[in-house]
């Protein structure tokens, strides 16, 4: 049986309106205990214990003294599949903001995890990886397919028997989501070069 | 066996042989922990306007994440145990479907002045959805101690980017570094700064200044 908000009837017998009373009070029981600590505990009972968001059509608007937090879906880049994901809109209706990217690529796992990638608000994915003693000109591609806005290098370990100039290695190249990697050569030189990228 | 707290709501009431009497002091209770409820977290059911919107979501700890359904998302706290600390952080879970959804953690460490620091650091850090902790901020490592750069406070267990910059003019000043976790295993707690061959990064640039940024997991 479900919520009835047209219960009880002027001239419903009171048999009758007793039992629409008594389903109304069980649904709403088991209406608010969704996302909720249920009715019936009198020191928990209003607080969530999850908020699960259903997609929204429209950003809600909010007025001068609101914010929103809400889910609404984004064509992801290039293949434009729709997923779900959380928006914060600021106070009197501004700009929507992106809250959440619609995958995640990171682990626990050790420091030469290659092509892990976060996220930041905007949205932005954020690329981190390192090539242990790669050959100059190496190209690296990132996934999940971006436009890259930023590429940092930094280089560790670097071992080197004979003269070289430079230590420095550079970002070359920068192309919707690769890079090549660029760096003074000398025999038996080694290093190791971790990447910080970013896109969007 | 006791009967029920005429204080709580009561879910199976009316009952068929009630007299309205009696079902009248029962609706009042319900619908006074009704409102109760609902005005925690909720604006008050008797509000002028906006009744239904929220003021603010207080997260209970879960156990697990919940399952999503396709096109939902969910948001909750969990319990984080991390290398030396434990706790409650805000999770998001992706869209379910035939799977349950993807976990990712959003929050992170407390965040927190991390106190006196090292000569020669000006120290940030803050976080990024997935477990990583992002350090940021200036280093001179010829007046550091030990010439090393150290990420306060010591949580990372794995680097896993990093850049350093010039703050400056000083041309072929790049330093190369090795990362030190032996103090504390298997945590993290500073870069070295290593002269390299032909560029004596130090001493010959005894006063040079970095832009760092450090991004690294913490579990």
């Amino acid at each position: 049986m479900s919520y009835n908000s047209a219960i009880p009837q002027a001239a419903s017998k009171r048999v009758i309106s007793q039992k629409q009373i008594a389903a109304n009070f069980t649904e709403i029981f088991a209406a608010f205990a969704k996302n909720h600590s249920p009715l019936g505990n009198t020191d928990l009972q209003g607080k969530h214990n999850i908020l699960i968001l259903r997609i929204q059509a429209l950003d809600p608007a909010t007025t001068s003294t609101q914010n929103a937090i809400y889910n609404k879906s984004v064509a992801t880049f290039p293949s434009a599949t729709l997923i779900p994901n959380l928006f914060f809109r600021p106070n009197n209706s501004q700009t929507p903001i992106q809250m959440t990217y619609p995958s995640i690529g990171t682990s626990s796992a050790p420091t030469y995890a290659a092509n892990q990638y976060s996220f930041l608000a905007g949205p932005f994915v954020v690329y981190t990886g390192v090539l242990i003693n790669p050959a100059d000109g190496t190209v690296v591609n990132v996934l999940p397919a971006t436009r890259l806005r930023y590429v940092g290098l930094g280089v560790q370990n670097f071992e080197t028997g004979s003269a070289i100039v430079s230590t420095h290695a550079i970002p070359t190249a920068i192309a919707a989501n690769s890079f090549t990697i660029r760096f003074q050569t000398s025999p038996g030189s080694k290093r190791n070069i971790y990447y910080l990228a970013i896109g969007n | 066996m006791s009967g029920p707290n005429l204080n709580e709501y009561n879910k199976v009431i009316p009952r068929p042989n009630d007299f309205l009497a009696d079902s009248q002091k029962d609706f009042l209770v319900n619908f006074q922990q009704l409102y109760n409820a609902f005005s925690r977290n909720h604006i008050a059911l008797d509000a002028a306007s906006s009744s239904g919107n929220h003021t603010k979501i207080e997260l209970l700890q879960q156990p697990q994440g919940p399952e999503t359904s396709v096109g939902e998302i969910s948001l909750y706290s969990k319990k984080l145990v991390q290398v030396n600390q434990t706790t409650t952080q805000l999770y998001h879970r992706y869209q379910g479907g035939a799977s349950a959804g993807t976990e990712v953690q959003l929050t992170n460490y407390q965040l927190y002045s991390p106190g006196a620091l090292e000569e020669g650091l000006v120290s940030f850090f803050t976080f990024l959805p997935g477990g990583l902790i992002l350090y940021f901020g200036i280093i001179n490592f010829s007046k550091a101690p030990a010439n090393s750069l150290y990420l306060q406070p010591y949580v990372c267990t794995n680097i896993m980017a990093y850049n350093f910059c010039v703050k400056g003019t000083t041309l072929f000043a790049d330093p190369t570094v090795v990362f030190i976790n032996t103090e504390r295993p298997p945590i993290i707690t500073r870069f070295q700064a290593q002269p390299a061959f032909n560029i004596p990064v130090l001493p010959a640039f005894p006063d040079v200044e970095y832009y760092f940024i450090v991004l690294g997991n913490t579990t």
